[in-house]
């Protein structure tokens, strides 16, 4: 069915040649329009003056710290909330009782944006970094646990009575069968939590733990500094590129076959 | 669900708010208690501020949902119809569409500075990226029969294009529309928060600046009623959807 796979076809990896010159012409045309002065908006500086700008902000101590604080901070977050996810959807994925009395007020609660309950975490924790952790492992919670508790419901009842033949116990029955074959949709799960926990890692620290690169984006934009505004951006964009690369390849090589389904 | 099932799930809520009514404190600075909220929201329908903001944020909402359908539904068609826009534009749109909304919006009020074209701009911009992605997936999708019958019924390109192929996208830009409008009122209100430009969002924000606490609360559930009308609306419309498109072939045989 597959076509046949050469050494060199492996060894060279394919360009999409269209793509990179339409990407190329696309950053050109800007710079064109910027320097000839077509586009008039005030603050938009033009890509090479953004790519100047990029070695003087990678040099910078400062950034690195910013930028370990960002990542530290939504990996933390991502962790627990990842954790409590697994956690609460197993019990959900199991128990039928539990499921029924609690959906709706899991619904009510989920539908709220998460960004609308950082004013109340800016309240109980201040302008602090346990803000920052308690919005981002919050935002990380529940898309693993709604996919952790759908992915469980779905488990071919028949491996739950092999294990309950063998007689293995509850917990193991868990760790063992029924987590495992749910490993599909709570790798989907994990990596849709992943993206929104850089965000709200960022948002916060724009309006509220006053660190890290939302803080620095906000101090670029204020101090009128378009360039380095723009190399965040870009920074970060290339950070949730490579995050989510990341965890596909970790998640290929520790659950093959997982995130397919 | 039926109805019983619904009311049984809400029990937990429904119990945790009248624990929290009956030992709660209308003075707390962390915790007000529900009738707080309440007396809070009261006050801001009765000076006009509420509706002000929910009005603002929800012409704002419809708005970007509109222009980002429109503008989604057209590049997805064209990146469908022509398999060249779609290598071209594919890796740069994989990269813009990862971008945070967060840290775009910066570069919008950089660009167009606090108003609300920068805003509903903003919001176009991290919203119409699902609506892009299914168009794309439904038009590649359309039965090859489908355009065998336009030609032989020697329809011109324009004929072929509005008779056969727009109808059968309809029911893919409705059901991405179940994403996109979750997504574009939860942008909404970030940009609101973000920029301070009037809505909920930043009323929300003000009243924590001021603590004001019981507003903070009232607002996130005046937030959270608007959340559940968008939901339920984009619903309805993917019961539509499936309604129009349940007869229509899914997919080319491959």
């Amino acid at each position: 069915m597959t076509a046949p796979i050469t050494r060199a076809a492996l060894l060279v990896p394919r360009v999409n040649l269209p793509g990179l010159v339409a990407a190329v012409g696309l950053l050109a045309a800007w710079q064109v329009l910027v320097s000839t002065g077509v586009i008039t908006f005030v603050f938009l500086p033009g890509p090479l003056a953004i790519a100047g700008k990029l070695p003087t902000l990678l040099g910078a101590a400062t950034f690195w710290q910013d930028y370990g604080h960002t990542l530290t901070y939504s990996l933390a977050g991502w962790g627990l909330g990842a954790a409590i996810g697994i956690v609460v959807g197993s019990a959900l994925g199991i128990s039928k009782a539990l499921r029924e009395w609690t959906t709706t007020s899991l619904t009510v609660l989920r539908l709220i944006p998460a960004i609308a309950l950082l004013p109340i975490a800016a309240l109980i924790f201040g302008l602090s970094a346990d803000l920052e952790l308690a919005l981002v492992t919050y935002v990380a919670t529940w898309p693993v646990l709604v996919s952790t508790a759908g992915g469980i419901e779905k488990v071919d009842p028949l491996l739950r009575d092999v294990a309950r033949t063998l007689r293995i116990s509850r917990l193991r029955e868990l760790t063992q069968v029924v987590v495992p074959s749910a490993i599909g949709p709570i790798l989907v799960g994990l990596r849709l939590s992943l993206s929104s926990a850089l965000v709200l890692a960022i948002v916060s620290e724009m309006i509220g733990n006053p660190a890290g690169l939302g803080n620095a984006i906000n101090m670029a934009r204020n101090a009128l500094k378009p360039e380095l505004t723009f190399c965040y951006i870009a920074v970060v964009g290339v950070t949730a590129v490579a995050l989510n690369g990341i965890f596909n390849a970790l998640s290929r090589v520790l659950a093959p076959g997982g995130g397919q389904r | 669900m039926t109805v019983r099932k619904w009311a049984r799930g809400l029990v937990p809520l429904a119990v945790s708010l009248l624990l929290w009514q009956v030992f709660g404190r209308d003075d707390s600075l962390y915790f007000p208690r529900p009738s707080a909220w309440w007396t809070a929201i009261t006050r801001q329908w009765a000076d006009g501020s509420l509706l002000r903001d929910t009005a603002a944020t929800t012409g704002r909402f419809l708005l970007a949902l509109i222009i980002a359908t429109v503008v989604g539904a057209l590049i997805g068609f064209a990146m469908a119809e022509h398999r060249g826009v779609d290598r071209s534009l594919n890796p740069t749109f994989e990269f813009l569409r990862v971008l945070p909304a967060a840290v775009t919006v910066p570069i919008f009020v950089l660009m167009l500075g606090y108003t609300n074209q920068m805003a509903v701009t903003a919001i176009v911009f991290a919203s119409m990226w699902p609506m892009i992605l299914a168009t794309r997936r439904a038009a590649a999708d359309i039965p090859e029969l489908l355009r065998d019958v336009g030609a032989t019924l020697q329809l011109t390109r324009s004929q072929v294009i509005r008779k056969i192929l727009l109808p059968s996208l309809f029911p893919a830009v409705f059901l991405a529309l179940r994403v996109a409008g979750p997504i574009t009122f939860v942008v909404t209100i970030l940009v609101e928060m973000l920029t301070g430009i009037s809505g909920t969002g930043s009323a929300m924000f003000l009243a924590q600046q001021s603590y004001q606490s019981a507003t903070v609360y009232g607002l996130i559930c005046v937030v959270a009623v608007m959340a559940l009308l968008v939901d339920a609306g984009a619903g309805g419309l993917e019961r539509l959807a499936t309604a129009f498109g349940g007869t229509r072939p899914r997919r080319r045989a491959a």
